[in-house]
């Protein structure tokens, strides 16, 4: 018999101060283990935490029960200005995240045969900062970009580490979502946002938002009480969208047109002479124009360009006059105003100047704009701020009505593969995956001298890095506080729920500060999240263990005041029914009708996109709970007319074949009263094309797969809708 | 014979587990791997308990060869142990999270959440870290004494943790434990085994730690 | 005698599915097992169209067939009126899901049982929590639950008041009330 070799080293070390077992002392089985469990009454939880939803960019603050260390319950919380006391599906199912098997438990770089490897933090941090420095040194700091998809302390760690740098290039994934809206309308107002106040309002139209898609609590709150004080609710889609249960009327458009129902509804009012001459003299620029640009837009052409009856047209703006000033036309989002069509920004543009017709701004019933609340300045030398870029954002000279705050994301993409952008970051975004064409874009970075993606799952977007970071969960990690606008102003927390579960992982800030080490910027990341946190809070009279108390404090003495909003953030200080900005860009002064990029023609369509409600983009079709929904109920099938489909003899159920010009995929199709002839809608959370991601892989069809690359001229959009498909039926 | 039980299970641990270079070629030195494989081979066909010697009638039949146990290119892969830079490739590929190719040893994701009838949110869930699993590896740990690493603090159902503690179970002369043990907790295995065995060739000499302790598992649940 | 009852506002039902997932959270459900499932009825034609969305569960009927005929008495009903499930009984012979008219009851591979909702409020106001996770957690507020014997209970005036009717009429006496 050999002897021993070696000595057993086992890593198991006795905690300190224990002596050695006596023999059987604490040993205990499974079986008995569990019994003694199953024995013990419900345990109590041992705590709560409250933090804020990670599923959508809504981040609803609740507060979650902890038992064995493991989450348990969650309530959505009462104060919280958007959840306002519910979680939707996402919400619930999401927090599965936390303890999936397809987490990422190390950092990873892609090896030269394009498989990713394992690396410790240390390699990863100096492999980075040495490439960003190079780049810095060869190419300056314009070369570096970073995308993120705002989170509270995503976009403040994201932005002071690229400023440090002396990059302005700081994107979020507005190009996809509302760049198009927020720009439009801060060229009429002179802010990005506004807020129709459904909940006692009058008459309010929505033109391709659904409150019952996009889930946000607190609106879908507002829009049922529209519906119990009998407000007149017009939703105007291709598509019956889910928010129709709430609506007396529904508008079937076609998508991409709706500017022209704008310039057509405002074209009666104009004409009959029925608008608030008292605020379009004294609060506003440039009428005349319109006025007299509007003549040509009359019901009878507006309708032949979107489908929908002049006197529907006619009656629907006689019926918002008559509802003035409790009336508005609902901001909208990603669909008709967001980043669709080469006409967004203009038809937000027309849109705002609409509402200014009704003299609805600042009313109860009208449309606000909500109070908000912000932490004060840091006294602290370690929290100063780098000195911001003097150079503009990447992007902005190309695009120069795109919101600098948002950047155009795509752009900067593109300027990897002109070789002017050399290193990109990724932090929570699945940029390649949504945001446009995912092969152009993937194509785009391969171009990159450096590129890195941090996240907690693998995306499209880290699959096509050179390095990716394993981010804690949101369940993880504590955040920077977020401060939420509403009726009244509230600040919320996303505290540690649980322990970290990947020894490997680390969270945003930790990250960053990493990162800013390796790249010679160490010296702005003196602090850690917690100091930062409690800082920032005690500019405002409260302190980081009070909000952790109690999750989310609200400010009612900073309520908002219904009042006629007469001062403007523009130029002139008016709502502009002209924009110098928008000339200069190549549009006329006031907005007029502008093409869409493409029109399907006879037997052809437009390939429109949504979201369901129980999904947010990509972020969460891998999780199980909420993929079997989509499984049992087919919601990954397309749309198609019921009438379009007899006559193409498909009937519900049948797979079709969808082609574009960049791609050709089959999938089952939903035969349906509830979409609009020239439209095929795609449910915009499928087609996931990472097999890492086991729950989503290959399920359905990823509607960007077909969207060929576009940036909406002057806006910055990225056209998600400006598509042409054709469709057959498969084995016909 | 039998005193080498304990050390050859923690030796497999060192192969799931980070260890430094020098620990590896200890433990893969010629000699030491002798020493392993023919501990591997008694297991496989001890009546004897862990840790315990066997019978001298049992000493007089004849030793079977490990190719008795485990298919030829496993046999194979064991009489080559990877060197060190190749476990750590393989570590890098395949021991962590989110990659097709990951095969992660934590128990938890491959059984069920809880059995507890309405304890939790996921509890009839497979496949989710930190199930009852590692709940009860926690707490066992916390009952021996025993401190889990950084680097596992939330994987105490980690293969190389779970044969560590049989490891120790034995070394304590806890004989009965440890087969209780080996058999309650080692079931998982048979779900590993299979993605080890998607990952191909490259994967052959963990599926041939994994198919020994099964082996021994068996082995040992037969011995009633 | 309290017997307690539910009551369903489809004409607030956006079909989000929320109860369903909170419901297999408090449940601890695989993700592909249900205890609620919908079913959407599209009526009229474009662009005259109606979509209602209907969540079902178990209706707890008062003539609950399952109840008949279940061949161990595994599944009985309370004195509360709560059709409930004895675990340990069950011997997953699936009778009850062949009968159950409204397709509520659903087999759970993992122990065998043939599970339903149980009404979890009754326990929850034992252990303290307000009421059933699927009428928690419903953004628009559409569930009520509560006592059907208590005429003042909210329950039991909402269904006045709204004209609520079980969804298959008098057919097994169920206990959940629809507006539609």
């Amino acid at each position: 018999m050999t002897e021993h070799a070696i000595t057993r080293r086992s890593f198991l070390a006795r905690s300190a101060g224990t002596c050695a077992v006596v023999a059987g002392s604490g040993f205990i089985g499974f079986s008995a283990w569990e019994q003694a469990r199953a024995n013990d009454a419900a345990p109590a939880p041992e705590k709560t935490a409250h933090s804020l939803c990670n599923s959508c960019s809504s981040k609803c603050g609740f507060t979650a029960q902890v038992t064995d260390g493991r989450i348990g319950i969650m309530i959505g919380d009462k104060d919280h200005p958007l959840c306002d006391g519910t979680l939707c599906a996402r919400g619930y199912g999401y927090a599965s995240i936390a303890y999936s098997k397809d987490r990422l438990t190390n950092p990873l770089k892609k090896n030269d045969a394009g498989e990713f490897e394992a690396i410790t933090w240390d390699q990863a941090f100096s492999e980075i900062g040495e490439k960003v420095q190079d780049i810095l040194k060869t190419s300056g700091p314009a070369a570096l970009a970073m995308i993120q998809d705002p989170r509270p302390s995503g976009s403040f760690y994201t932005k002071r580490f690229m400023h440090a740098l002396g990059s302005a290039n700081v994107y979020t994934h507005g190009v996809s979502c509302n760049m198009s809206k927020n720009s439009g309308m801060t060229q009429a107002l002179g802010v990005a946002d506004f807020t129709s106040d459904v909940a006692n309002t009058d008459m309010v139209m929505f033109i391709g938002r659904s409150y019952a898609d996009g889930i946000r609590p607190s609106s879908l709150h507002a829009l049922q009480k529209a519906r119990e004080r009998g407000a007149h609710i017009v939703i105007v889609d291709p598509r019956y969208n889910s928010s129709c249960l709430y609506a007396d009327e529904w508008v079937p458009i076609k998508p991409a047109t709706d500017l022209a129902l704008i310039l057509g509804m405002a074209h009666v009012l104009v004409e009959q002479d029925t608008y608030d001459h008292d605020y379009v003299e004294n609060y506003t620029v440039g009428f005349e124009d319109w006025a007299e640009r509007l003549k040509e837009y009359t019901p009878q052409w507006a309708s032949e360009i979107c489908g929908v009856p002049a006197e529907t047209i006619e009656r629907l703006a006689n019926e918002m006059w008559e509802a003035a000033p409790k009336a508005s036309i609902e901001q909208g989002w990603r669909a008709a105003t967001g980043c669709s069509h080469q006409n967004s920004g203009e038809t937000a543009r027309a849109l705002c100047l609409f509402n200014t017709l009704l003299g609805c701004w600042g009313l109860e019933g009208g449309a606000f704009f909500p109070a908000s609340m912000s932490a004060g300045k840091l006294e602290d030398e370690r929290f100063a701020a780098p000195e911001a870029p003097t150079e503009k954002i990447l992007g902005q000279a190309e695009f120069p009505l795109s919101s600098g705050g948002m950047g155009v994301a795509t752009y900067a993409l593109q300027q990897v593969a002109e070789g002017n952008v050399k290193g990109v970051f990724f932090y929570q975004s699945n940029c390649v995956g949504g945001y446009s064409n995912p092969a152009t874009l993937a194509k785009f970075l391969e171009s990159a001298e450096l590129s890195v993606a941090i996240d907690v799952q693998m995306t499209e977007t880290c699959y096509a890095c050179q390095y990716v970071l394993p981010d804690t969960s949101y369940l993880e990690r504590l955040e920077v506080p977020e401060f939420v606008g509403g009726v009244i102003p509230a600040v919320s927390l996303r505290d540690r729920v649980i322990d970290k579960i990947h020894p490997e992982t680390k969270p945003v800030d930790e990250i960053f500060v990493g990162l800013a080490d390796a790249c010679g910027v160490g010296e702005y990341f003196q602090f850690t999240v917690d100091e930062l946190a409690d800082a920032q809070l005690k500019t405002i009279g409260l302190s980081l263990d009070e909000l952790r108390e109690k999750g989310t404090i609200t400010f009612p003495e900073k309520q908002l005041v219904y009042e006629l909003k007469t001062k403007w953030k523009t130029p002139s200080e008016k709502v502009q029914f002209t924009s110098e900005a928008c000339e200069n860009a190549g549009f006329p002064a006031s907005p007029g009708w502008l093409e869409p990029l493409v029109m399907p023609k006879e037997g052809e369509f437009r390939l429109i996109g949504g979201k369901q409600n129980i999904h947010a983009h990509t972020q969460t079709v891998n999780i199980e709970s909420l993929m079997a929904i989509t499984k049992q109920y087919g919601l990954d099938r397309v749309w198609m007319n019921a009438q379009v489909a007899a006559d193409m003899g498909i009937e519900d159920g049948d797979e079709i074949e969808i082609t574009s010009s960049e791609f050709s995929g089959k999938t089952r199709v939903k035969v349906t009263e509830r979409l609009e002839p020239t439209s095929i809608y795609l449910p915009s959370h499928y087609g996931r094309m990472i097999p890492e991601q086991q729950t989503s892989y290959g399920v359905g069809l990823s509607q960007m797969d077909f969207v060929p690359f576009h940036i909406e001229p002057g806006y910055g959009g990225t056209m998600s809708q400006e598509v042409i498909v054709t469709v057959s039926k498969v084995g016909a | 014979m039998g005193s080498n039980d304990a050390l050859v299970f923690s030796t497999m641990a060192k192969y799931f587990s980070p260890t430094t270079e020098s620990d590896w070629v200890e433990a893969t030195c010629p000699s030491a791997w002798a020493s392993f494989l023919d501990g591997v081979r008694q297991l496989l066909q001890d009546d004897a308990g862990l840790g315990q010697a066997t019978t001298p009638a049992h000493h007089m039949h004849a030793r079977k060869p490990l190719q008795t146990f485990l298919a030829n290119d496993e046999v194979n892969a064991l009489f080559t142990p990877p060197t060190f830079a190749e476990k750590q490739a393989f570590a890098a590929k395949h021991l962590i999270g989110g990659l097709p190719v990951s095969a992660v040893p934590v128990e938890s994701l491959y059984v069920q959440w809880t059995s507890k009838p309405n304890a939790t949110t996921f509890a009839q869930k497979e496949g989710l870290y930190i199930s009852d699993a590692a709940l009860y590896m926690q707490a066992l740990l916390d009952r021996m004494g025993f401190e889990v690493p950084e680097e596992f603090a939330s994987y105490p159902d980690h293969l190389s943790i779970e044969l560590e503690l049989l490891s120790a179970l034995i070394d304590e002369g806890l004989v009965e434990e440890a087969r209780m043990f080996l058999i309650e907790r080692f079931a998982w295995l048979t779900t590993y085994r299979l993605q080890l065995v998607g990952l191909g060739k490259e994967a052959l000499f963990a599926l041939a730690l994994v198919d020994a302790i099964l082996g021994i598992r068996a082995q040992q649940a037969d011995r009633a | 005698m309290t017997r307690y009852g539910m009551l369903i506002d489809t004409t607030n039902c956006i079909g989000c599915y929320a109860c369903r997932v909170a419901c297999q959270r408090k449940n601890g459900l695989d993700p592909e097992m249900d205890y609620i499932t919908y079913e959407e009825r599209e009526t009229g034609t474009f662009p005259m169209v109606h979509v209602e969305s209907i969540p079902m569960q178990c209706m707890h009927c008062e003539d609950a067939p399952c109840v008949k005929v279940c061949p161990t008495g595994a599944t009985y009903t309370t004195d509360d009126g709560i059709v409930r499930v004895d675990e340990s009984r069950c011997i997953g012979c699936k009778y009850c899901m062949a009968a159950c008219p409204y397709q509520v009851r659903v087999h759970n591979p993992q122990t065998g049982v043939v599970e339903k909702c149980r009404l979890c409020a009754a326990d929850a106001y034992e252990s303290g929590t307000e009421t059933c996770s699927c009428v928690e957690a419903c953004i628009t507020g559409c569930r009520i639950f509560g006592d059907l014997d208590d005429p003042e209970s909210e329950l039991s005036k909402a269904i006045v008041k709204k004209n609520a009717l079980p969804l298959a009429g008098d057919l097994t006496k169920a206990k959940i009330f629809y507006v539609r």
